[in-house]
């Protein structure tokens, strides 16, 4: 971007700053006081850098354009260590359907400070959120910001809904390719269905990680393909990868399974424990996968690391597990994410010869107890910080015996097991339509929090099906998702 | 107010929309010149900047331009605003057909992204319409300034659905939210153990637990950040060799591992016509390396690898190579002489040819180097290059053999011996001389005996006799003969050092006759024979050539005494044995 950088007053390196000193200053502004020592070493630090831009005569403008978000024209690019602040700038503008915030040369410190603390204490309202917001802020005369709604086109975006069945579309448009049994893969249309998925997930990742929870629909590698890949390419979005990378991972981790194929079904699906043969049989998938793209490699279509994460994804760090290498020496980057959410979603899925299947706390405690010899260290990490401890799906039960669904993860690290959940039920087990409340919301006592989770429920226990609580968030006719239903002052997310 | 989607006001009028007509015809000339011409060229350069210039005017005043698609028309503001009737060809099909239906250039788009747009284009409508995808390459181009739309239901089209949302996943509310969740007595159990451990303190175990739930540290993000970039710095084609050999490697099914084999001897062809010589020497490596593994073990997958070799061998491009490597364009010459080692005797040649037609001296040092190699692993291989009617690599041959001193190629230098090229029987020569072994001394006695006098002058400057009595008796002989006057000096020269040089007692008397010898008649030869032998006594430099040096000095001809004296001051100033100055 080195255009930009000539032609703007700020360079890329600036610019992301500006989002991260912002993201603070805006956190810190709920819970310190406006004297605070380090909130206001944050505000000089941003306005710094706006006056840097002011100076010029230009104003900063922060925009978001579908999934992205610019500085004046610079358009940020996020990587691990600043996701979360693209996640919660994203959020936040979507909230209150901002499309653009403008600052105007004039803009003075206080002002700007002034603005922050009344944007971070508001709380959304259920309806017209832009329009209650312009109007206060024009109360408020802040005479250097301006706003600007989404335009409408963008806001039918949000909704998300394609979500659902862009993720049973992936199921089908599996099964056509892996029927293709001995003809040429044509990944053109896998391409075009990452694309779609990697879209969604830029809107709203919660809605898709919520259908991860579905399990074994049509047949249980497809299923569970997709389920991998919808995971990968969220994993991958937050290591920053391109979406070159990101499609080469979605195939990758799309065609992880394809050597089951050649696997006969008796064994596959067999109930009870296999032979150590038929195991011998079970475990040369990794192999016949990857026999089996190069068989039907297509110049153009498919990346190099679909082979590399079909044989490899199996293998543990240290490469034990199955096949075995001769003479590489380490997995690739592709493979250890798809062996950990490949894991994930295998222990968490109920299989004829699995006679326990794991809740998704349970099955993020095993992973961590295989942490390094099984996985990665660093990227389970990561996985569960994007998860968090309890996932999308999980059936919880709160300290306050209410039971409910988490629905969304808490995008700050710091709040792993502080995620959003629709409440199901009340205190005494009676089922209802309850709000979402966000676990992070303070209690106002001192140990705290309103609500923790105290354990998570086996659905199967209880015969829910906790994807129809998800999706009924993400069809067309639920209330805005992230919004309060009924319950506004439960759900700003609010630091302790 | 901006707003990319909500269409800025007032642009509707006459003057814009022609201005979006120039715009969109220049864009059209744009791809059909860059279509035509190759990169650099005037007249698609002068139609980029055009459009770029026309762009920058129309963002003056602007903040977006979008444009609607049709199949074969574009519209702005619901204006046509560019058709073309040839369908098919047309820019507009270009992007309707993959489902775009609206494209947009955002303010802010520079130089680099409108040449990466514009290439993008070029690159698709060069492909087969069924292949490309604009949509895609657009979407992987990721550009900051290029908005398109192309919905979901493109894709819809492309798949057998079912059903949209199958209906076991179609919601009915109302039954969500009735009836009660009675929990187990188990997870009841549970519930009021964890209230209990919540008022407790926390037990180490958990802490150390959540400690691996918490959040990345700096040094991790670090270390995730540089894995990310790690992935990025490996080559596909390094990555995907690697995988390939990986897989051969384990595969047990015959029919695949030929299959994967055959497929490798593609992958090698195309290698070496990209004259990447990395992963081809890599490849022949291992596949070196599973033919030693199977040998024995898997008769049919070692007769596959041993075909594999054998097509690799006859289908060495030997003459293509060469041509490459002198016309500079090998690029990587220390993988290609890897290459060339682990393809080994079929290379030989062009390693000959390398050592004297390569275009550079690193080439032809590494050229010479490889032959060395391969000699030192099978001197008779190399030899085989070594022929009458090829002098050069015969050259080539010998001076690698004198280089590596492998007693195997002694019977190799004497078969070059007997080649009727007189200069390679003479380098031969020299080139055995530098071995002390007996065989070597053999054959060079045996050419004592040539037809041809260089040959015999030369074998035996080169002879050592030192334990060879019978040849230096035989010698002897043949040097008392009558006729060993009518020599050529040099070949006198030469028998009658072999013979100094051999240092027996036999050998010095016999000097000495020769040194005192009466000129009676052939005067001229007589004398130069004597001082001939009077070199060959200093040559002996034993304590048996002391005494007939200093009868020569005494009793011989003017010019026998003068050589003599000068010989034995030599001999005397010469280190000996004993000498206390010995290093
Ligand atoms: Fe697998
Ligand atoms: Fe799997």
């Amino acid at each position: 971007m080195s255009q930009d950088d000539q032609k703007s007053a700020v360079s890329a390196r600036e610019a992301m700053g500006v989002f991260v000193n912002f993201h603070v200053a805006y956190r810190q502004a709920r819970v310190y006081e406006q004297n605070n020592v380090q909130f206001q070493e944050r505000i000089r630090l941003l306005f710094d850098t706006f006056q840097k831009i002011l100076q010029t005569g230009e104003e900063v403008q922060i925009r978001i354009v579908q999934d992205s978000v610019f500085l004046n024209q610079i358009r940020l690019k996020f990587n691990f260590s600043n996701f979360h602040v693209y996640l919660f700038i994203l959020e936040e503008f979507k909230n209150w359907r901002i499309g653009a915030a403008s600052f105007l040369p004039g803009l003075t410190e206080v002002e700007m400070q002034s603005f922050i603390i009344f944007l971070s204490k508001k709380l959304l309202p259920q309806s017209n959120s832009f329009e209650r917001l312009a109007e206060d802020l024009q109360a408020a005369a802040f005479a250097h910001i301006r706003l600007e709604k989404i335009p409408a086109a963008e806001e039918v975006k949000l909704v998300g809904q394609n979500a659902v069945p862009m993720y049973f579309l992936g199921i089908y448009h599996l099964k056509e390719i892996f029927d293709a049994r001995h003809g040429v893969l044509n990944l053109h249309i896998t391409k075009r269905w990452i694309q779609s998925i990697v879209n969604l997930l830029a809107l709203d990742e919660s809605i898709l990680f919520g259908m991860t929870t579905i399990k074994n629909f049509e047949d249980y590698t497809l299923n569970h393909s997709v389920n991998v890949c919808v995971l990968a390419l969220s994993l991958g979005r937050r290591l920053g990868l391109s979406r070159r990378e990101l499609i080469e991972l979605g195939i990758s981790a799309c065609l992880h399974d394809v050597g089951k194929f050649e696997i006969p079904n008796e064994i596959v699906d067999k109930p009870g424990k296999l032979t150590s043969d038929e195991r011998a049989l079970m475990e040369l998938h990794p192999q016949r996968g990857a026999a089996r793209l190069l068989q039907t490699r297509t110049a153009q279509d498919m990346p190099v690391s679909a082979f590399v994460v079909a044989f490899e994804h199996h293998l543990t760090p240290s490469l034990g597990g199955y096949p075995k290498y001769h003479w590489r020496r380490e997995t690739s980057l592709f493979s250890r994410i798809v062996k950990i959410v490949d894991y994930y979603d295998a222990i968490t899925t109920k299989r004829v010869y699995r006679p326990k299947t794991f809740t998704p706390e349970e099955a993020l405690r095993l992973m961590v107890d295989l942490s390094g010899k099984e996985f990665d260290p660093i990227l389970l990490k990561a996985f569960i910080n994007m998860i968090g401890v309890y996932p999308i799906g999980s059936l919880v039960v709160l300290d306050n015996c209410e039971i409910g669904v988490v629905i969304q993860p808490n995008a700050n690290a710091a709040f792993v097991k502080r995620p959003k959940v629709k409440l199901i039920s009340d205190t005494r087990g009676n089922k209802l339509d309850g709000g979402i409340v966000d676990l992070v919301e303070p209690s106002g006592t001192a140990n705290g929090f309103k609500r923790s989770i105290l354990m998570s429920l086996d659905p199967d226990q209880y015969d829910i099906h906790v994807y129809d609580y998800l999706l009924s968030q993400a069809q067309p006719g639920a209330a805005g998702r992230a919004k309060p239903e009924g319950k506004p002052s439960a759900v700003r997310p609010t630091a302790p | 107010m901006l707003g990319w989607a909500a269409g800025t006001e007032g642009a509707s009028d006459a003057k814009t929309l022609a201005a979006v007509k120039e715009i969109l015809v220049v864009l059209t000339q744009t791809i059909s010149q860059m279509k035509l011409y190759p990169g650099g060229h005037s007249s698609a350069a002068h139609f980029r900047e055009l459009f770029m210039d026309k762009l920058s005017a129309y963002f003056r005043d602007a903040d977006e331009l979008e444009i609607e698609i049709l199949q074969n028309a574009f519209l702005f503001e619901g204006e046509i605003a560019y058709q073309d009737e040839n369908v098919l060809r047309s820019l507009p099909y270009l992007f309707f057909k993959d489902g775009m239906k609206k494209l947009a250039f955002l303010r802010g788009l520079d130089t680099d992204e409108i040449e990466a747009f514009l290439a993008t284009v070029r690159e698709i409508s060069l492909l087969p319409i069924d292949v490309g995808d604009i949509v895609d390459a657009l979407w992987q181009r990721d550009l900051a300034h290029v908005r398109y739309f192309a919905p979901d239901d493109f894709l819809e089209s492309k798949v057998t659905v079912q059903q949209r949302i199958p209906s076991q996943f179609q919601v009915k509310p109302e039954e969500l939210y009735a009836g009660r969740i009675d929990l187990k007595p188990s997870d009841v159990a549970e519930m009021f153990a964890r209230m209990r451990s919540a008022a407790q303190p926390v037990a180490q175990e958990e802490i150390d637990y959540a400690a691996r739930f918490a959040p990345l540290d700096e040094a991790e993000m670090r270390t995730l950040e540089s894995t990310v970039e790690g992935q990025r710095r490996i080559a596909p084609d390094k990555d995907f060799l690697d995988l390939t050999l990986e897989l051969l490697n384990v595969e047990e099914r015959f029919e695949v591992f030929s299959g994967i084999l055959a497929f490798l001897k593609k992958f090698h062809a195309a290698q070496l016509q990209a004259h990447d010589f990395v992963h081809a020497a890599q490849m022949l490596g291992q596949i070196g390396q599973i033919s030693r593994e199977v040998e024995g073990k898997a008769p049919a997958k070692a007769n596959a690898v041993a075909d594999f070799m054998t097509d690799l061998e006859e289908s060495f491009p030997e003459k293509a190579l060469l041509k490459a490597a002198c016309e500079k364009k090998i690029i990587d010459a220390e993988s290609f002489f890897l290459y060339l080692s682990r393809v080994g005797l079929p290379a030989l040649k062009l390693g000959a040819e390398l050592v004297s037609h390569g275009p550079n001296e690193d080439v032809r040092s590494r050229a010479l180097r490889f032959l060395e190699d391969m000699g030192r692993g099978d001197p008779q291989a190399l030899s085989r290059l070594a022929q009458d009617s090829q002098p050069e690599f015969t050259r080539i041959v010998i001076g690698v053999f004198a280089k590596i001193r492998d007693p195997r190629a002694i019977p190799l230098l004497g078969e070059i011996t007997g080649f009727k090229n007189k200069m390679s029987r003479l380098r031969a020569i020299r080139a055995l001389a530098a071995f002390p072994d007996l065989p070597a001394q053999k054959i060079l006695t045996s050419l004592l005996r040539d037809d041809d006098e260089d040959i015999r002058t030369k074998a035996a400057e080169a002879v050592r006799l030192g334990g060879d009595p019978t040849t230096v008796a035989e010698l002897i002989q043949s040097a008392s003969r009558k006729n060993f006057l009518k020599k050529s000096s040099a070949e006198k020269a030469a028998f009658l050092m072999a013979i100094g040089r051999s240092g027996s007692a036999q050998a010095a008397a016999f000097l000495k006759t020769m040194a005192l010898k009466p000129a009676l008649v052939e005067r001229r030869r007589i004398r130069e024979t004597r001082l001939a032998a009077v070199a060959a006594l200093e040559a002996h430099g034993g304590p048996e050539a002391i005494e007939p040096l200093q009868s020569a000095a005494r009793r011989g001809s003017r010019r026998v005494k003068a050589a003599s004296r000068a010989a034995l001051l030599r001999l005397k100033s010469a280190p000996g044995e004993g000498d206390e100055n010995r290093p």
